[in-house]
């Protein structure tokens, strides 16, 4: 449309939060509902596990307070349920809620932190494939290819079977599975930024390359990511569930969501189905309401969608 | 140039013989070619410049125009070093900068500064006017400059800008706007050379005006040369001293502004000059027209490369290629027409 | 000079066009309450800078304005219907038809994946009860008056084994074969090199001349549009600041706008440093979207009074200085303070 006006004076002295509460994005997140109760997911999970351990009763993890008489014990609203476990309890008699809020707390974490790894990762490689070009980007990407060529959960059971389980090792083969993506992309921002005529004008500049990379390309190749990044925390949730529920993810003495339904899936034919369902349900929503919300920002940030 | 005199102090710019070649063939695999049986992985090469030799004084403002693809662009981002020269020579103040490394290219930055054609591609959209205007003389400073603000706001008046807009970002500004934020970005390490390439093709008219006698203020208020890139024979008119004119990387005709318009001797800047519409007289028939369209740089033709197009070739033309021999009155013409009787070209 | 072979019955009659585009940042009003008319075979052209209202007028004409814009009033007559408010589907039967258009990028008017040949038998196809071998030839015949050298041979030729001046050849004879009585051309040379232009307007104009169709030329190069329009309609802001016939508009402008820009360009009279600064229109065009109040190009105006701040100037009718043969014809100013012209 026409060009961009030169600012008005009175929109100069709003402040930037002002500026950004009132600008398009705000405007079309409103109307959208998808976006509003994807992020809605989002926050609750995040808010359940912050604040959750200090709500729910128990610390499904602290043997003191397991009390193996009320093992198995249905959800509330089922005959011989008890209100002090609202989604029934497990073998150990461990409270399912707070089981779920516990290992919620896992999940997101080695979803975020592998996502904020593969990010660095992946962005750093794709930065130095698309600027210098030639054979180390040949080679990065090569690498990039092969990687593709595996599908993920078989490439982190290979790592994780080399390496062998372990927070630790359930992340890097996260990080190893996941850079790829941020390659990629940020290796195409970059190429399509490096044609741009202010790269031109930063080297006439005489701006040496990792001023030129950190300065002026990167800044412009970050919106994508916000996209990736933010549906692959979804993915990495899981990933990570996958790999426990297989056996070669997160140690028992700290279960993720995905290490729980493999707890309850041995009783999942005896009719002790919330052992399971619950914790699945709860990656479904949180899955889901991630993507909801990055599908929302791919609209948004990508301009030729506009 | 042949043309240029030689006498009193050196040229600021001397362009000697410059050839800029890309490999465009790619990776092996997308050379591969199967014919006739047999496998071939023939490299495909784009002759950008060939052969140009230029030179700039002090004050002066040297115009290049020319079509898309004739190499006038590649010409300008080599001689600021933004390619590899494949051959040849360039000379700022007499000092040979050729294959001058990234080291030795920083004290030469601040003699020469660009301004690019692209008023929304030229500036980064995620830094603030201050920094970009003062980008190259902080980077020519090892960024220790006590007077920042005051130096940003001085080159921004220079340009017609104000206080106000120091803190803003590119996209709140005008393609005319943008396009002098550009300029004092070039000014601030005060070069003694600007190469201009294609500063006004994308502005609106009214907008361009203003950005031409910007220009040209600013060149009278410092003194310094531009080599001016255009396809706009208009604006080259106006703004330079002398013309070059190029063509399928090969620069057939140079001399001074009025000489070349007024007395043009290559078929090509006639077929130019010609085809450049006029305000107020209505299209006449197609005589003098220019047929045809500019052949690839991948292969270029033999012998001189307008014959293809030139209503006046003949058999040599396409044997030999033409070199660009000076006629009188600082005017070069590279044809065999203009020859003079004393070249022979058996020699 | 006046042609004479134009009729005075116009073909298109554009009355009060409105063309606004909802944004989240204010209403863009592109085109604001335009008026004008084209001949049968007259050769119109739409003069303005970027932001004028210029490219959206022929968007609407052709029906092809999308949300956020909207027609919100005026009509546009053409032959006698009112193309304003016309379905899609009888849209459909009139574009390429009876009015076809050609953008700036050949490119995008070319679909890359079919060769040039089944790109124009297919417009024959829509719009001809031909059969394929008479498509055929008349693909070759076409290709052939536009200037396309081994039309049996190029008709198998995809798009990007054209050239940028050879599309827009191609583009020309899509447009031109179902035999449009009205040839809306946005920028169509704004792209090329200057001898690939100065060839393709004489197609141009040879193939509007020869077929009798009318031509609306949308240009930002008054010099281009000076060549070959017999009528100039000048905008600013998404209004027509001054209409009348090329020469008048060029040689006697009276809207301060249009002699800024015709000052602009720079003339053969500045070289040898006599006249070094172009005389130049003084600021910025203003955002669409917050237009001052009164005319818009007071800002910018040597001219402007308080009267040009408060009041919009209207697009008033007024006899040419003209030579006095042939009919009287009109020139169209909005200016409370119109430049004067001595005859």
């Amino acid at each position: 449309m026409a060009s961009s006006p030169p600012v008005m004076s009175a929109a100069m002295r709003r402040s930037g939060l002002q500026l950004f509460l009132a600008s398009e994005f705000i405007h079309n997140y409103r109307r959208n509902l998808s976006a509003v109760l994807g992020s809605l997911i989002v926050f609750l999970f995040l808010a359940m596990v912050t604040a959750g351990p200090f709500i729910v009763s128990q610390n499904p993890y602290d043997v003191a307070q397991l009390d193996l008489m009320a093992a198995f014990k249905p959800p509330v609203w089922l005959e011989g349920g008890s209100s002090e476990f609202w989604l029934g309890t497990d073998g150990q008699g461990r409270d399912v809620l707070a089981s779920i809020v516990y290992g919620s707390r896992i999940s997101l974490v080695i979803g975020l932190v592998a996502m904020a790894g593969a990010c660095l990762l992946g962005t750093t490689l794709g930065l130095i494939a698309g600027f210098y070009g030639g054979r180390l980007d040949a080679f990065i990407m090569r690498i990039a290819d092969i990687q593709l060529s595996f599908p993920s959960v078989l490439t982190a059971l290979f790592l994780m079977s080399a390496f062998g389980t372990g927070l630790d090792k359930v992340l890097i083969a996260l990080i190893s599975v996941g850079w790829v993506v941020y390659a990629r992309t940020v290796r195409g921002s970059t190429l399509r930024e490096t044609q741009k005529e202010y790269v031109q004008a930063a080297r006439v500049s005489g701006l040496p390359n990792r001023k030129i990379i950190l300065r002026h390309v990167l800044p412009n190749v970050l919106t994508p990511l916000i996209v990736v990044a933010t549906i692959q925390v979804g993915t990495f949730v899981l990933i990570e569930a996958s790999l426990s529920f297989l056996g070669v993810g997160v140690p028992v003495t700290q279960p993720s969501l995905g290490l729980l339904i493999k707890n309850g899936f041995d009783v999942l034919f005896s009719g002790l189905w919330w052992v399971s369902i619950f914790p699945g349900l709860f990656i479904m929503l949180l899955v889901f309401g991630i993507n909801l919300l990055g599908d929302f920002l791919r609209d948004e940030l990508n301009p030729r969608l506009k | 140039m042949s043309g240029t005199r030689t006498g009193g102090n050196a040229p600021l710019l001397e362009v000697r013989d410059l050839e800029q070649r890309f490999d465009v063939s790619g990776g092996l695999i997308d050379r591969l070619r199967f014919s006739g049986g047999r496998i071939s992985a023939p490299r495909r090469i784009v002759h950008a410049v060939n052969g140009v030799s230029l030179s700039i004084r002090r004050g002066e403002v040297l115009g290049i125009v020319g079509e898309s693809g004739c190499g006038k662009s590649t010409l300008a981002k080599t001689i600021v070093k933004l390619n590899e020269p494949t051959a040849g020579q360039i000379l700022i103040d007499g000092e040979d900068i050729t294959h001058h490394d990234f080291t030795r290219m920083r004290p030469v930055r601040r003699k020469m500064q660009m301004i690019f054609q692209d008023p929304y591609a030229s500036l980064n959209p995620r830094q603030k006017v201050r920094d970009i205007i003062m980008e190259p003389y902080l980077e020519s400073q090892g960024g220790n400059v006590p007077d920042r603000a005051e130096r940003a706001l001085a080159l921004l008046a220079k340009v017609g800008l104000g206080t106000e807009h120091l803190d803003r970002y590119p996209h709140q500004f005008s393609g005319g706007q943008r396009q002098r934020i550009g300029i004092a970005r070039s000014l601030s390490v005060q070069p003694d050379l600007i190469i201009a390439d294609e500063p006004v093709s994308a502005l609106d008219v009214s907008i361009q005006a203003q950005i031409l006698n910007l220009l040209m203020d600013l060149k009278d208020e410092f003194g310094f040369s531009y080599l001016f890139i255009t396809h706009d024979l208009s604006v080259v008119r106006h703004i330079s001293d002398r013309i070059g004119v190029m063509y399928l990387g090969f620069m057939v005709e140079t001399g001074p502004t009025r000489t070349i318009f007024s007395a043009p001797r290559h078929p090509y800047t006639r077929a130019l000059l010609a085809a450049a519409p006029q305000l107020g007289t209505k299209l006449g028939p197609a005589a003098g027209q220019l047929g045809g369209e500019v052949p690839s740089a991948i292969d270029l033709p033999r012998g001189c490369p307008f014959r293809q197009r030139c209503p006046l070739a003949f058999a040599r033309c396409a044997e030999e290629r033409p070199a660009l021999l000076p006629v009188g009155g600082g005017q070069s013409v590279a044809c065999h027409l203009d020859e003079p009787a004393i070249a022979d070209p058996a020699a | 000079m006046p042609r004479p072979d134009i009729a005075t019955t116009p073909l298109l009659s554009v009355k009060g066009l409105r063309t606004w585009f909802h944004t989240f940042g204010g209403i863009v009003k592109a085109v604001d309450g335009v008026s004008f008319d084209v001949a049968p075979g007259e050769i119109m052209g739409l003069v303005g800078e970027s932001g004028g209202g210029k490219s959206m007028i022929g968007f609407s004409i052709m029906g092809l304005i999308d949300p956020p814009g909207r027609i919100e009033a005026g009509s546009i007559e053409f032959e006698g219907r009112d193309l304003a408010t016309l379905g899609e589907d009888e849209m459909r039967s009139i574009r390429g038809k009876e009015i076809a258009m050609i953008f700036q990028d050949p490119m995008t008017a070319l679909n890359p994946l079919y060769t040039i040949g089944n790109q124009i038998e297919e417009t024959l196809a829509l719009h001809t009860m031909l059969s394929a071998r008479e498509r055929r030839m008349k693909a070759i015949e076409m290709l052939h008056k536009v200037g396309i050298p081994q039309p049996e041979q190029r008709l198998h030729h995809y798009p990007h084994q054209f050239s940028g001046g050879m599309r827009q050849r191609v583009v020309i004879a899509i447009a031109m074969i179902a035999q449009p009585r009205l040839l809306i051309a946005d920028e169509p040379t704004t792209a090329l090199d200057v001898t690939i232009q100065a060839q393709l307007l004489r197609l141009m104009r040879q193939q509007v001349v020869e077929s009798g169709t009318s031509l609306v030329l949308i240009t930002h190069d008054l010099a281009a549009v000076s060549q070959m329009a017999d009528t100039i309609v000048v905008l600013y802001c998404g209004r027509i600041v001054e209409r009348g016939p090329a020469e008048e508009i060029i040689a006697r402008p009276r809207h301060p706008y249009t002699r800024g820009l015709i000052d602009s360009i720079p003339h053969e009279s500045d070289v040898d440093g006599a006249k070094r600064r172009l005389s130049q229109i003084p600021g910025n065009v203003p955002d669409i979207r917050r237009l001052p109040p009164g005319c818009a190009f007071a800002p910018r105006c040597p001219r402007a009074s308080e009267l040009c701040r408060t009041q919009d100037p209207v697009l008033s009718e007024r006899e040419c200085v003209g030579d006095g043969s042939g009919p009287p014809r009109l020139h169209a100013i909005a200016c409370h303070h119109p430049l004067t012209v001595s005859p």
